[in-house]
């Protein structure tokens, strides 16, 4: 017998390593012993080889609180495995990492699968999944997919041609930065640049936009068909890479973002930021004047601003107001800014028609930057006059009691169309936003031929001028919009003179020819 | 009239500098119109173009722009100190906004002889926006309430204040070593400072807004930063303190008392006064993130003192407490980590004991489990220190969040001490956030294992290469490893480190207080600690086994990188492994794959059953992979090259899938989509194989 094969036998059994450990016996005592009682009791020679390559001792004394545990954990054996291998198959079953219940349980993995991570543990030790087993259960996914291949293989078959100009925007409902996205793509279409715009949020497109016949690129409604999930699934960052996935086919010559919250996240984000910049040659930017919440917050996308500015070529804002706001907030270089004059629809003025009673025109969104409560006060001190509101809650920040309200008020309920409105029966527009850019209504007004008062905020004075002589000192200045509007009712021919300055301003700067030839330069200098 | 430099340290704030000199501009403006001087200097530290930009837009209002090319914030800070004209300087960075009375309300107060020229000035409240949003409330270092060694756990005071420079002659601004992991140079000033007596104020009704950001972009929260040594701690001065405190006036309000239970309320909080909103109202205009705070609900954002943890005091006094002023030796252990823990714990604190003619003082950090200590025993026989581990977490009930930064504290106070780790959790704990500092500021830092083979549950085994893979991650000095000489040689071939053989002398000690502990004669008691400290021989370039793939199998690399790329020949048989080169596959999972696809005609690529991911979180993420559409499988590790996961791709093919060798994980996996549009090239498994991701821990 060899020395290793003495060690195997008497770390097999209690009473022969307690007297090896106190020097009683030694390797040829235990030899001897073996020889002429051991092998007679049917006591065995057990092998080391014989242990399975999952074998740990640290796993098995963890959960064999024995004598043979005491011995090891003096340091006096250097391993269990002897006594293992004699106590049979339950034994072993507690000292192979792969055989434990325990182990299988918390990974969810089979035997041949935890022989592998064992196998990774010992290649890698401390730093495979197992180290990590210790502390935690394993986790196990779902193979869920974004989709991007798929995508965009229907984005090659769908979309290949070569689009200059890509505008992003959220989706094409009723908003203004929806108005100024068709602006630019009709603008685009004029200079031949083979314009299309990109729905990167939502796969809305109401009536209004289907009308001018647009090439649209609906993400959501692709990405569905393409992958048979829903884009609102995706989580956001999801959404970004899809988004940047769409960019990279598109190849655009000029990619412009327009109020797409997906499109400022994957423009903030960065490794796609570096992505969309080398699929694009060009990057236009649009923000507009921020939100003021009613606790008095204000944010917008402006915020993103600092983050994004490294690869933007231009921040395109809608008023020279604006502009020199986010010039003295980030010292943005003039190179890198530009402010454009957004064109009117069409100009058509409505002849006034006969009325018992003089009537005022009040239409926008019933919140609280709109400021509509404070129509009750002026129209009180003109009972002389009637009121007609329209519009609907938006962001639901404020409630107008219709029962409060004076008699001359009246609620015209929702309009979606400018058209829709009493222009013929009116004879001024009331403005009375608290905050604003440059608000399309009021141009939409001026092209329908009402008069308008406002207090001159934000970008206000850049489609009105300075000298607007119905401006009213802030918007809470409720003595200067009755002022006004008592000035336009008694005084026909003051108003008729507003009306043609309107009129010039809209012929002179918000035409759709000024429009492209601006866009042009733009295209041109950038 | 007293004058007066405010210095803004810049680096690569971008367009963020602007709303922070737009913030200042208007501080600078209302102290001008109230008569006051007030010089403007900008210190841009390797500052970037766009930064540089948007100062050079405010010359109306600096004074000088100094190019430096420190790279160290206290470095340009100080040169900033040295250039200004005036003794009483404001000390800003680049990215935080400060209220319009900032510099007026100093300059008042001076003119009113309220300013002392041996105190510094922060301002009253410190309000963060951005990423969180809160306001601490200003506490006085002379307050009651305060007690220094608060110092030990939390950052009180920044460098956003005013003082009279005089006071950086006594002390002088430390640097930030990012490569050593010794910074947090304001947290250090403050120490140094407050325990020679300095006083830390603040000028009432001012506020910094601070900029929080993420711990990417943000110098304050770099990982693995810790404020460095300091006076303060000594355990003379601990002392002294206390008994300075103990005799001042004032009366010490109830929760600072010496004996006190946590939660008891902290006197101070309240609403943000009118002031603050004022202010908010002005700052807000230069940056929209400050208007947020008008988002919190009314009631909900307060005016909160800084954590006044008496506990933490007791706790510093206790780590601190019985060091003399030998450098130490630390021994770190978990005792359910060592078989013999007890005596090979105490033939280790002999050798320190002993050590050079016992030049150094042992001191012993342990997690004891059951073990019960005898701390005035191992005092008495080795002139050791203590640390319980169990035992101080829950006598002194420290938590969590700055339970390893406490632990770090008497470490940092004796830098250039001597490091022994015996595979313990509590090393691999601290190790793991603060390696740079262990590698870079200690005489040596060695582990020494007593697992007698490569036991991959072995927690003692597993800490200690966790450590060695951060050690050879940190590329700088690295962590001396010993086992006993078989592991050893496995070891040194699986983490690819230089692994010592204990030396004989300790194989002797250890073998007597373990094997042969019960035995009445034992012929060795003891070791010369020389042998594990003395630098280690080169280690001989070993080249690494060169891989194999099965009996019988020859192979051929045409491409390695991120994708290796190989022929593989078994039986003149010629089959293609395409495999990202962070991924692990059973070695028995090629010779299988190669015969799977001999014996099955119709099967074109043989992928793993399972793939085992790692996220950005270093988590490990299973999946099942079913190849009945591979398409949809292939798309998602497509998809997943992209967010962040490391994906394990390795597959064995019938023919080279693409003309030219992908290069990138994502290009394989979308070669692999590409292959499968033919619906004749079926792709299946064999057996339940594992694929796994080696990538690199966060």
């Amino acid at each position: 017998m060899n020395g290793a094969e003495i060690s195997s036998y008497w770390q097999a059994y209690l009473d022969l390593i307690e007297l090896w450990a106190k020097g009683t016996w030694d390797e040829a005592d235990l030899a001897l012993h073996f020889k002429d009682h051991g092998q007679a009791e049917g006591r065995r020679i057990t092998h080391a080889a014989d242990a399975p390559g999952d074998w740990s001792d640290w796993h098995y004394f963890k959960n064999s609180r024995d004598h043979y545990q005491w011995w090891w954990r003096k340091g006096v054996i250097k391993s269990g495995i002897y006594a293992a291998l004699i106590e049979g198959d339950s034994a072993m079953q507690r000292g192979c990492v792969s055989r434990d219940a325990h182990i299988q349980k918390i990974t969810a993995m089979s035997q041949t699968a935890l022989e592998q991570l064992v196998e990774n543990s010992q290649d890698h030790p401390g730093n495979g999944p197992l180290a990590a087993v210790s502390s935690e259960n394993m986790q196990w996914g779902a193979q869920k997919a974004i989709g991007l291949l798929p995508l965009t293989d229907a984005l090659r078959a769908g979309f290949s041609d070569r689009f200059g100009y890509v505008i992003v925007l959220p989706w094409l409902e009723s908003g203004g930065a929806e108005l100024v996205g068709l602006w630019h793509y009709l603008a685009a279409r004029e200079l031949g640049l083979n314009p299309l715009i990109v729905l990167g949020d939502k796969p809305d497109v109401t009536k209004r936009f289907l009308a001018h016949d647009l090439n649209i690129l609906n993400l959501p409604e692709i990405y569905a068909q393409a992958t048979g999930n829903q884009y609102s699934d995706l989580i956001k960052e999801d959404q970004t890479r899809v988004l940047t996935a769409a960019i990279e086919v598109l190849q655009p010559e000029t990619l412009h973002l327009i109020h797409s919250f997906i499109g400022y996240s994957a423009l903030s984000d960065k490794p796609l930021k570096t992505r969309i910049r080398a699929a694009c040659k060009t990057i236009f930017v649009s923000a507009f004047c921020p939100h003021i919440h009613a606790p008095g917050n204000f944010d917008g996308y402006f915020r993103y601003i600092p983050e994004i500015h490294d690869i933007v070529d231009k921040f395109v804002f809608d008023n020279d107001w604006y502009l020199q706001e986010m010039q003295a907030m980030y010292q943005l270089s003039a190179t890198k800014t530009i402010a454009m004059k957004y064109p009117i629809d069409s100009v058509k003025p409505i002849k006034p028609a006969p009325v018992k009673r003089p009537k005022v025109l009040w239409a926008s969104r019933f919140d609280s930057q709109k400021n509509p409560q404070i129509v009750a006060d002026i129209a009180r001190h003109l009972p002389e006059l009637d009121f007609v509101m329209y519009g609907r809650r938006v962001l639901g920040d404020v409630e107008i009691n219709w029962q409060a309200m004076p008699e001359n008020v009246t609620d015209g309920g929702e309009f979606f169309n400018i058209d829709a409105l009493p222009f013929d029966e009116c004879f001024a527009f009331l403005y009375t936003s608290k905050f604003d850019g440059t608000p399309n209504i009021l141009m939409e007004i001026a092209s329908r031929g009402l008069p308008i008062v406002t207090p001159n905020i934000g970008g206000i004075s850049g489609f009105l001028g300075h000298d607007w002589p119905e401006y009213v000192a802030n918007p809470e200045d409720v003595q200067g919009y009755v002022a006004s509007l008592d000035r336009l009712n008694k005084n026909r021919s003051h108003a008729k003179k507003l009306l043609e300055i309107q009129s010039r301003i809209l012929k002179d700067e918000r035409s759709f020819k000024a429009f492209v030839a601006a866009k042009s330069a733009l295209l041109t200098v950038s | 009239m007293t004058r007066a430099t405010a210095i803004v340290n810049i680096h690569k704030e971008g367009l963020l500098l602007a709303p922070t000199l737009n913030s200042l501009r208007l501080a600078k403006t209302n102290a001008v119109a109230a008569g006051y001087d007030i010089e403007l200097l900008v210190i841009a530290d390797n500052a970037d173009q766009i930064t540089v930009n948007v100062a050079k837009q405010y010359l109306d209002v600096i004074d000088r722009i100094i190019p430096v090319e420190f790279a160290d914030l206290g470095a340009s800070r100080e040169y900033g100190i040295a250039q200004a004209q005036n003794d009483w300087v404001f000390l800003h960075d680049g990215d935080d906004l400060f209220s319009s009375n900032w510099f007026t309300k100093f300059f008042e107060m001076q003119a009113n002889g309220e300013i002392d020229p041996r105190t510094i000035y922060h301002t009253s409240l410190f309000a963060r926006f951005g990423m969180e949003i809160d306001i601490r409330q200003m506490i006085d270092s002379w307050d009651a309430r305060f007690h220094p060694l608060f110092l030990a756990s939390e950052w009180y005071f920044s460098n956003k204040s005013v003082l009279n420079r005089k006071i950086f002659d006594d002390f002088p601004m430390p640097y930030n070593n990012k490569r050593i992991g010794i910074g947090n140079e304001d947290w250090t000033w403050s120490c140094h400072t407050i325990n020679a007596g300095i006083r830390h104020s603040y000028l009432p009704e001012t506020i910094c807004f601070y900029r929080t950001k993420s711990a990417e972009t943000s110098l304050g929260l770099t990982p693995g930063m810790i404020h460095d040594a300091s006076p303060l701690f000594d355990p003379e001065n601990i002392l002294r303190h206390e008994i300075q405190r103990a005799g001042r006036p004032e009366r010490i309000r109830a929760f600072a008392d010496s004996m006190t239970a946590k939660g008891d309320p902290v006197i101070g909080d309240g609403l943000p006064p009118g002031w603050f909103w004022h202010e908010v109202t002005l700052q807000g205009t230069f940056e929209s993130l400050i208007s947020d705070y008008r988002a919190v609900p009314h009631g909900v954002l307060r005016c909160q003192l800084p954590n006044l943890h008496y506990n933490v005091v007791s706790a510093t006094q206790f780590l601190m407490r019985d060091l003399d002023e030998r450098p130490k030796i630390f021994i770190f252990a978990t005792m359910e980590n060592l078989c013999a823990a007890d005596k090979i714990v105490e033939l280790f604190l002999k050798a320190a004991h002993d050590h050079n003619n016992q030049s150094h003082q042992p001191v012993l950090v342990v997690d004891e489990g059951a073990h019960v200590f005898s701390d005035f025993g191992l005092m008495g026989r080795f002139g050791a220190k203590i640390i319980c581990i169990s035992h101080f977490q829950r006598f002194y009930k420290t938590e969590e969040y700055y339970h390893n930064r406490l632990l770090m504290r008497p470490l940092v106070q004796f830098k250039g001490s001597i490091i022994l780790d015996l595979g313990s959790d509590v090393f691999a704990q601290l190790f793991q956030e603060f390696h740079r500092v262990f590698l870079e500021n200690f005489e040596s830092v060695t582990a020494v294992l007593f697992d007698a083979y490569q036991d991959v549950m072995s927690p003692a085994l597993n800490n200690t290469a966790q450590n060695i893979t951060l050690s050879k991650a940190h590329k700088g000095r690295e962590l001396q490893v010993f086992a006993q000489p078989d592991l050893a040689d496995t070891l040194q071939q699986n983490l690819d480190q230089n692994i010592q053989p204990w030396p004989n002398e300790l194989t002797d000690s250890i073998n007597a207080t373990t094997r042969h502990r019960y035995r009445s004669i034992t012929h060795a008691d003891g070791f010369e600690l020389n042998q594990l400290l003395a630098p280690p021989p080169p280690a001989p370039v070993i080249p690494l086994p060169a891989e194999t793939f099965g009996k019988g199998v020859s192979f051929q690399v045409e491409q390695s990188g991120e994708v290796d790329f190989l022929i593989l020949k078994h039986s003149k048989v010629k089959s293609y492994l395409y495999r990202t080169n962070d991924t692990w596959m059973p070695k028995d999972w090629y010779p299988e794959a190669l015969k799977f696809l001999h014996n099955n005609k119709h099967i074109w690529i043989v992928p793993p059953q399972i793939s085992v991911s790692k996220n950005q979180t270093g988590q490990y993420i299973s999946r099942w992979n079913t190849f009945s559409a591979p398409q949809d499988i292939f798309s998602v590790w497509y998809d997943r090259c992209f967010t962040g996961e490391t994906t394990p791709i390795a597959v064995i093919t019938r023919e080279p899938i693409c003309k030219t060798p992908p290069k990138t994980a994502a290009e394989l996996a979308k070669a692999l989509y590409y292959y499968c549009v033919d619906p004749d090239k079926k792709v299946s498994t064999c057996g339940e194989t594992l694929a796994i991701a080696t990538g690199k821990s966060p």
